[in-house]
């Protein structure tokens, strides 16, 4: 059996502490270790500010699913080469930096993060476990 | 925001402190990101951000500290990272950005 669970939050800078929760706590409720659950969440921050950097992003969108005693968590990246987002965003320097950092550092957290094609647009999926 | 994230500045001789406590993300960045470039713009290039009570940082955060750091740099100043918790020391490490700043176990060894 297949555990699913979606958290859909506006596309706002101030839901990504939110996004953050929600990944940890379920990871929390899956007995994720400490440190893992502290690599979820850097992972998790991550992608949804990669999602914010695009304009036009209509929600914040994050999705998680246990099978086979694994975490697997889908961020939705909105459309690739679009313009990064102006508005609620730090600066061009720090928006540039988090959109090249961004999937270098959830890779290296977890191997198998990637960034493909979804019915819903671009999704970065990554594994737990 | 002010939840969030509070910075505290306290100024030792040339050095000013700025003590970081919350979470810096995508939301909370501008905000140090105003108190680091007001510091140096009114000519404090002399900075320590003690981050012993960062509970989370993402690369946003990198992105405000390296900038800062740059404009520290190029008015002749320093700026330097005390006690980043383990967390935060594994995303600098990460990112390599661990040998870029300077990084101490306490403000007075950073300020000595």
């Amino acid at each position: 059996m297949t555990e699913r669970f979606t958290l859909d939050l506006p596309p706002d800078a101030a839901y990504v502490g939110t996004a953050r929760m929600f990944a940890s706590t379920l990871a929390r409720h899956f007995e994720v270790p400490d440190e893992v659950v502290e690599d979820i969440k850097l992972a998790i921050s991550e992608a949804c500010s990669r999602a914010l950097a695009v304009e036009g992003a209509e929600h914040l969108s994050l999705r998680a699913h246990r099978v086979d005693h694994r975490l697997v968590f889908e961020i939705e990246q909105g459309e690739l080469g679009a313009a990064p987002a102006a508005a609620d965003t730090p600066t061009p320097s720090s928006v540039e930096l988090a959109a090249g950092l961004s999937l270098e550092l959830v890779s290296a957290l977890f191997e198998d993060a990637e960034v493909t094609a979804d019915s819903a647009g671009p999704v970065l999926r990554f594994t737990v476990g | 925001m002010a939840d969030d994230l509070v910075v505290q500045t306290e100024e030792r001789g040339d050095w000013t402190i700025l003590s970081v406590r919350g979470e810096v993300d995508l939301y909370t960045a501008p905000h140090l990101k105003d108190q680091l470039a007001a510091l140096v713009g009114a000519g404090r290039n002399r900075l320590a951000v003690d981050l012993g009570q960062v509970e989370f940082m993402d690369s946003t955060g990198l992105g405000v500290l390296i900038g800062a750091l740059k404009r520290c740099k190029e008015s002749g100043g320093v700026l330097a990272l005390v006690s980043p918790r383990e967390s935060v020391a594994k995303v600098l490490a990460i990112t390599g950005l661990d040998k870029v700043f300077s990084i101490h176990d306490s403000v007075d060894d950073t300020t000595s």
